[in-house]
């Protein structure tokens, strides 16, 4: 057997294999595009649904999605970050921390629903926050975590030895070290993993389902006990239980865009970020 | 208190702190698994967990209610098998391709797509299969409908294929370069050393890259929602409608009475995907372990 | 074929009927929708037109009335139950079947006289409950729902006004 002529076979193989992901996931973005764009317009993002969404806008879907990421990265962030640093920095090679590493992987595998289920069980009930901003942005906190820990971690080890070193060596404490000498240095990796899991907070309508989503809500919310509405429920619910589905595909494709745009656009965010701050710190 | 003493202080306090916020993930595991056994307890006494082993899921009847997870089991293990089977020998190809093989500059494109697709939420992708890919399984196979297990499958796979595909690539990449060199220097080509060197050695990473894409699908609950067609049957048939025991719980916790039986049975739905998605997470993590290439 | 006996839909949904033809039909399978079990309809419809008996397991579970009407307008053979409402939503795209309940000498046609006056047997009013008497706020949303302006737009919403 001629192996030239088999590896570029195979070569080529390979390569039509991978392009044709690229395909499909440009075509995926092409059809919401090309079908949502049309309905994209000021008064879409900016006003209320009327005709239970089959008209008007949906502002306070838009609304509730930025409520429940704020209130999720204000849980998730401090708790993420203490802990990666915690991780990186402090913990020693024993039992307690390998239950911590362990904690942290079985929570990044917790299927979502799951979650939505834990959400009800302890934030709506238990607590009695009823169906509310606090309930879902607690859930969303829970699911995210491991997102975060993971990503400032690797961020936080990126950081050479021997900027820690120095700083000790002048006789600073180790906290004073990690916050003059590690941490800055160790930022840009940090936020790239909030910007992660704002996307993922944004997207997910399993934890939401149980604990916070509305579809039609005359008002903005007004207090962290509200119900709110949020673009991927309410995508949801456009596209399989609203009476004119049919005839509201461009609302339906509306949402998904707007939904799109905000996810990938906190994804191109995070990849800019990365190369920036990999270019910037080149050691 | 002199200076260096409040430092010293400080400094303590702070690992304390940090040391607290590291173990809220143990206490979030421990309250996932506390508050869903709460929930769904009481089940356990009446009607008995046998009942789970039921051959059908009628929660809702005049004559009598079944609560068997047989048919949702099989809904999910059917659907994520036929994503395996579709998402593996793809990610595993493309992940040779962008780490042996395309150039930086292609590497530099492909990996952002690949981060896109990852991103999408899934509930796009569940609307996305609604209007495109069921109507192109039902005009491909002359079906009836296009609400199918396999419609399902061709979702789950888009979803699975960027975890998979990084983790398999960060574990080609780790494959020591003596051993490609070795393999180069005795005279095979680029393809072979990947083919009988790199992969092989690489394997144990692609293995745990698949169990954890696995678990992955097992746990996804919004596009199989929306395009598997929700009925609960015990088959094999990739082309006939299943429900997944993830959709079963979305679409019938809404309206369940709270404490019911049925409620309690949702409940335990989610405590044993919970165990599923928890197990193949352990075992994936001891193969990395094992073959000395955890992260 | 235009209509079905209720006995009929009894057998269809319960599965023990599975192809048209044994009804009138063409010869092709009989795909069967329904709505999800936690929907007051789904129960409406097992406990007077199956006579309380379960649905068949292959009946295909959807989220919503509308998902049903998108999956009746586009496979062949499907069947569903849905609101009145609904389905003069999707006038082109679906088939509205008579149903003749027992005692009948024909098949009825649902619209507004024949739900008012019971021909149509598929049909059950809609209810509002409050806790105890109800209050101010509530007392007025009712009194506009069967007041003529609310029931006019019942009515053009395309389903069956009270009064």
């Amino acid at each position: 057997m001629n192996n030239n002529t088999a590896d570029k076979f195979i070569l080529l193989f390979l390569r039509l294999v991978t392009y044709a992901i690229v395909l499909v996931v440009g075509y995926i973005l092409f059809d919401i595009i090309r079908n949502g764009f049309s309905a994209l317009n000021w008064q879409f993002v900016s006003s209320f649904p009327r005709r239970s969404g089959a008209a008007g806008g949906i502002f306070p879907a838009i609304v509730g999605t930025f409520y429940l990421v704020v209130g999720t990265i204000a849980v998730s962030l401090p708790l993420g970050i203490g802990g990666a640093i915690y991780l990186a920095e402090y913990a020693e090679q024993n039992r307690f921390n390998s239950l911590i590493r362990l904690a942290i992987i079985t929570l990044a595998g917790v299927p979502s629903i799951v979650f939505g289920l834990f959400g009800l069980g302890i934030f709506v009930l238990f607590f009695g926050f009823g169906p509310s901003i606090l309930a879902g942005s607690l859930t969303l906190a829970c699911m995210v975590l491991p997102t975060i820990i993971v990503a400032s971690e690797e961020s936080l080890r990126a950081v050479p030895k021997g900027f820690r070193d120095a700083s000790l060596a002048l006789g600073a404490t180790k906290w004073g070290m990690i916050r003059t000498n590690v941490l800055p240095y160790s930022l840009s990796g940090m936020i790239t993993g909030a910007i992660l899991g704002i996307g993922r907070a944004a997207g997910e309508t399993a934890p939401i389902l149980l604990t916070v989503a509305a579809f039609y809500l005359p008002r903005l919310p007004k207090s962290v006990f509200d119900q709110v509405m949020a673009l991927p429920y309410h995508l949801y619910i456009l596209a399989t239980q609203h009476p004119e589905a049919e005839r509201i595909r461009h609302m339906q494709y509306g949402t998904a865009l707007i939904l799109l745009l905000l996810v990938l656009g906190l994804s191109l965010g995070a990849i800019l970020l990365r190369t920036h701050s990999r270019k910037k710190f080149r050691w | 208190m002199s200076r260096s003493r409040k430092l010293f202080i400080t400094d303590k306090l702070m690992r304390l702190l940090l040391m607290g916020a590291a173990s809220t993930s143990v206490l979030v595991v421990c309250l996932i698994f506390l508050f869903l056994l709460k929930e769904a307890g009481p089940f356990a006494f009446n009607p008995g967990l046998g009942k789970l082993l039921d051959s059908q899921w009628i929660p809702v009847s005049f004559q009598q209610e079944r609560f068997g997870i047989g048919p949702l089991l099989s809904g999910s293990a059917l659907v994520t098998a036929l994503a395996m089977l579709v998402t593996v020998p793809i990610s595993v190809l493309v992940a040779i391709y962008i780490a042996e093989i395309a150039r930086p500059g292609e590497r530099e494109f492909l990996k952002p797509f690949i981060e896109i697709l990852a991103s999408i939420p899934s509930v796009v992708l569940g609307f996305f299969g609604l209007l495109v890919v069921a109507p192109l399984v039902k005009a491909t196979f002359g079906l009836s409908t296009g609400l199918t297990a396999l419609t399902g499958a061709l979702l789950l796979s888009l979803m699975a294929i960027p975890t998979i595909i990084s983790l398999s690539e960060d574990a080609l990449v780790s494959v020591p370069y003596s051993l490609k060199n070795a393999s180069l220097a005795l005279g095979a080509s680029h393809l072979q050393t990947i083919f009988r060197v790199t992969l092989p050695a690489a394997l144990p990473g692609i293995v745990a890259a698949v169990m954890l894409g696995i678990g992955r699908v097992i746990g996804e609950t919004m596009a199989v929602l929306m395009v598997t067609g929700n009925a609960a049957i015990l088959t094999a048939s990739p082309l006939s409608s299943v429900r997944t025991m993830t959709a079963t719980i979305a679409a019938e916790m809404g309206e369940v009475p709270f404490g019911s039986v049925h409620y309690q049975a949702l409940f335990w739905i989610g405590i044993i995907l919970l165990v599923i998605t928890f197990a193949l997470n352990i075992v994936a993590q001891r193969v990395l372990k094992k073959y000395g290439m955890m992260k | 074929m235009n209509s079905l006996t209720i006995d009929q839909l009894r057998l269809i949904y319960t599965g023990k009927i599975s192809n048209w033809k044994e009804v009138g039909g063409l010869d092709n399978p009989i795909i069967l929708l329904s709505r999800e079990s936690s929907s007051g309809t789904f129960v409406f419809f097992q406990e007077h037109v199956l006579n309380k008996e379960d649905f068949s397991n292959s009946a295909r579970l959807l989220a919503g009335t509308s998902a049903l009407v998108q999956a009746v307008a586009a496979d062949r053979g499907a069947i569903a139950y849905v609101g009145l409402g609904f389905a003069a939503e999707a006038k082109g795209t679906i088939k509205t079947l008579g149903v003749q309940a027992a005692g009948q000498t024909g098949p009825v046609l649902p619209s507004e006289e024949s739900v008012r006056s019971g021909a149509y047997a598929v049909s059950r009013p809609l209810f509002f409950y409050t806790n105890g008497a109800p209050n101010d706020t509530a007392k007025k949303f009712i009194d506009f729902c069967l007041s003529p302006a609310g029931q006019k737009i019942v009515r053009e919403t395309g389903y069956v006004p009270v009064s």
